[in-house]
């Protein structure tokens, strides 16, 4: 167990009230305050952890702010705490929309390029960096009908696709585990504890 | 195969712990009014592993949806605490809790009685 200094706990605080800014300040402060009066007795008995039972300030802030700010909206009758709350449930979808749909797709993508690679000694003159006769950029990849283009690259695209698309499903595969390794930790922050004390429970018992 | 036995009973447990930590809160602030460390205590020393920051946003929720009610006490010794109550509709909504509870409790003791 990490042990947090009155320091850390104050920092916390600071850092959880400004994460609850959408909320309304009765609740806000009753919420800080709850909490400061849980860290000091923790404080007290020498056994404040709280990155491991508490995650990031602002991680734990959203844990409330969410369903918090959509129950206020809706009993208060105010349009722009309304607006304010349902944005902020707009914003994950958002999120899926603008960020991991697309590094999903250029992943998609990566998958491709390594396929059209190997795939030029099978479909030769389908596939590679293609020119028309004008002399003008026509195609980079595969091409159903290449006409009059002319395919530059010959056996060298192969390279050139596969390196390519390794490297771009590699960079989207990371960003999205990164993504999904933040998420995963936002949603279990409280079981966590539970499930690394029963690992060790098992440990010692074996 | 045999080791990842371990570690989806630990997430079996921890998906059981989260559709009924609401009902374990409620049934301990049935029993006795108490501040969010308190309840924490009592839940820990029932072996229920509850991590110090489960347990606010469970009880926020149960605050906004009318089940518990809160009041701010200060203490002769220490700081104030924020104690916890069941609210009528809280109280109502327990007793169905424990209803549905050991009624799919008997159901699953049932399944597995027949099943050895």
């Amino acid at each position: 167990m990490n042990k947090s200094s009155r320091t850390e706990a104050e920092d916390f605080l600071r850092r959880f009230r400004r994460g609850l800014d959408a909320l309304p300040a009765d609740i806000r402060e009753d919420l800080v305050g709850e909490l400061r009066s849980h860290f000091e007795e923790r404080l007290g008995e020498d056994r404040l952890d709280l990155p491991g039972s508490f995650g990031s300030a602002e991680d734990y802030a959203s844990r409330f702010v969410d369903a918090q700010a959509l129950r206020a909206a809706t009993t208060r009758d105010n349009p722009i705490k309304l607006i304010a709350a349902l944005l902020g449930r707009v914003k994950a979808t958002a999120f899926v929309i603008f960020v991991v749909l697309p590094l999903a797709v250029l992943e998609i993508i990566g998958l491709a390029l390594i396929v059209i690679g190997f795939s030029k000694p099978f479909s030769n003159s389908h596939i590679g960096l293609f020119f028309g006769a004008d002399g003008r950029f026509r195609a980079l990849g595969w091409v159903s009908d290449p006409g009059s283009m002319r395919e530059m690259l010959g056996y060298a695209v192969m390279p050139v696709f596969i390196f390519s698309g390794l490297l771009l499903f590699w960079l989207c595969n990371r960003l999205l585990l990164r993504i999904a390794r933040r998420e995963l930790a936002l949603i279990a922050s409280g079981p966590v504890k539970f499930l690394k004390s029963q690992l060790s429970k098992g440990d010692a018992s074996t | 195969m045999q080791d990842n036995v371990p570690t989806e009973i630990i997430s079996w447990k921890s998906q059981l712990k989260k559709g009924t930590l609401e009902l374990a809160i409620l049934a301990l602030l049935d029993a006795k009014v108490s501040y969010g460390l308190e309840l924490l205590e009592r839940l820990n020393e029932l072996n229920l592993d509850v991590s110090d920051g489960s347990i606010y946003p469970l009880l926020a929720r149960l605050r906004s949806e009318g089940k518990v009610t809160t009041q701010w006490v200060d203490e002769d010794v220490g700081h104030a605490h924020k104690y916890y109550s069941l609210t009528p509709n809280g109280r109502q909504f327990l007793r169905r809790l424990v209803a549905a509870w050991h009624e799919y409790t008997e159901a699953i003791d049932g399944v597995i009685k027949k099943a050895h």
